[in-house]
């Protein structure tokens, strides 16, 4: 199921037109039943799952008698269901068989799940029912592709729920951005476009045209990803929710630490979190625990070689960068590193080794295997 | 985009611009949206 096709507008059209038409507590009865027979219709695997985490996340998470020990019980099952969808997955892959797709969202709300268990440990859900929970899991804008928006923000609209037309434009605005996105800008200019001049070039350019399908790989991965997104978090205006940003300007960060900061920020948010923050609490490295962050980031994309690496390497970027910033205090400040020149140089420079880190990377994860990134690297670098 | 324009522009004016901006994005959308669609692979999520 895809935003692209004619069904999705008509999901859409009757959440948008239950929600708004009908009285508040019908309206959340109604978002409910058209997420759960969204997913009952394009995935009844994923709907049987999502039903099986919803009653056993709440209810298990109710009594604050042995709640940790309850909330760690439900969260292995949650992750151990979605780690055996992914490295079957996996497994399939490396066989060259055909095997089972994983059930649509499984990813998303699987870390959904785990964000309230681990909120509500702390105490820092506000207080609400099992139908706010509910509403919560079953948000059909985000449902199949995100962003991993936060059970406090979506209940506090919840709770302030009214017309507000200046919302609803930002919406249509909102998924107007992401279809041009989608089809013009990544499908037409970069996957069309782009593929034409970069087979326009002869053998003799072979390296430029590797650098360029690299380039064009990455602009659509990126193009593509934040389009759906957009569409996502405009119908949820479109809802009356502000759902959590995904993507703030990545391509134009100065650093890799940067980068993350802005690229799927629902997902690099969760991790930091819940990953990074653990880890940290019990080793006292924050190298260590941006490198488990950046592995489980990798791993929760899929279980293979390719993403185990893609995954390090990020990982490996931010320590390096944050280990520079420690020895650059002790470089002597140059007598004109305060011009307005210098600057606007330095940032220019920044932002464009951090986007060729970036683009190098997502060679990785964007060739099917390894050994097909592996001879990318080399088309491109022929001395390699 | 219609409040950017507004501190920029007449209500008029500003009212003008926005009708054009999204009649030519919808236009976009609508040409390019028979295109057959990339292909786009991010894991399996």
């Amino acid at each position: 199921m895809s935003v692209l096709s004619l069904a999705w507008p008509l999901w859409m059209l009757s959440a948008v037109t239950g929600q708004w038409l009908l009285p508040q507590q019908l309206a959340r009865l109604w978002l409910i039943a058209l997420a759960a027979a969204f997913l009952a219709i394009y995935s009844p695997a994923s709907a049987a799952i999502l039903v099986t985490f919803t009653f056993a996340t709440y209810y298990l998470a109710q009594s604050r008698r042995h709640l940790g020990s309850r909330i760690v019980l439900v969260g292995f099952l949650i992750v151990a269901v979605l780690a055996w969808f992914k490295a079957k997955i996996a497994a399939d892959m490396a066989s060259g068989v055909l095997g089972i797709a994983i059930p649509l969202g499984l990813s998303y709300y699987a870390l959904r799940c785990i964000h309230y268990l681990v909120e509500r440990y702390k105490g820092r859900l506000a207080p609400h029912d099992f139908g706010d929970f509910v509403s919560y899991l079953f948000f059909l804008p985000t449902l199949i592709a995100g962003p991993i928006h936060r059970f406090n923000e979506f209940q506090r609209d919840q709770r302030r729920m009214r017309w507000d037309s200046e919302k609803f434009s930002e919406g249509l605005e909102r998924v107007l951005y992401g279809y041009v996105k989608i089809t013009f800008l990544a499908n037409y200019v970069v996957s069309i476009r782009l593929a034409e001049s970069i087979a326009a070039l002869g053998p003799e350019q072979a390296a430029l045209a590797a650098y360029l399908s690299m380039l064009k790989q990455g602009l659509n991965g990126y193009l593509q990803f934040s389009g759906y997104s957009d569409v996502a978090i405009g119908c949820g205006l479109l809802l009356g929710y502000r759902v959590i940003e995904n993507f703030r300007w990545p391509l134009l960060q100065k650093n890799i630490s940067e980068f993350w900061k802005a690229w799927h920020i629902s997902l690099s948010s969760w991790c930091r979190e819940y990953v990074y923050m653990l880890v940290v609490s019990f080793t006292r490295r924050p190298a260590l625990a941006v490198l488990a962050t950046m592995l489980a980031i990798g791993l929760w994309h899929e279980v293979s070689l390719r993403y185990i690496l893609w995954g390090s390497y990020n990982g490996l970027g931010i320590v390096l960068w944050q280990q520079f910033q420690r020895v650059k205090r002790w470089v002597p400040e140059w007598p004109f590193r305060q011009t307005g020149w210098y600057r606007i140089a330095a940032h220019g420079l920044a932002v464009l080794v951090t986007f060729h880190f970036v683009m190098f990377g997502f060679v990785l994860v964007l060739q099917p295997t390894v050994a097909e990134a592996i001879a990318f690297y080399r088309a491109m670098l022929p001395g390699l | 985009m219609y409040g950017w324009l507004r501190t920029r522009f007449s209500k008029q004016t500003a009212d003008i611009l926005i009708v054009l901006w999204y009649a030519l994005l919808m236009m976009l959308v609508l040409l390019y949206a028979m295109d057959p669609p990339a292909v786009f692979r991010y894991g399996n999520i």
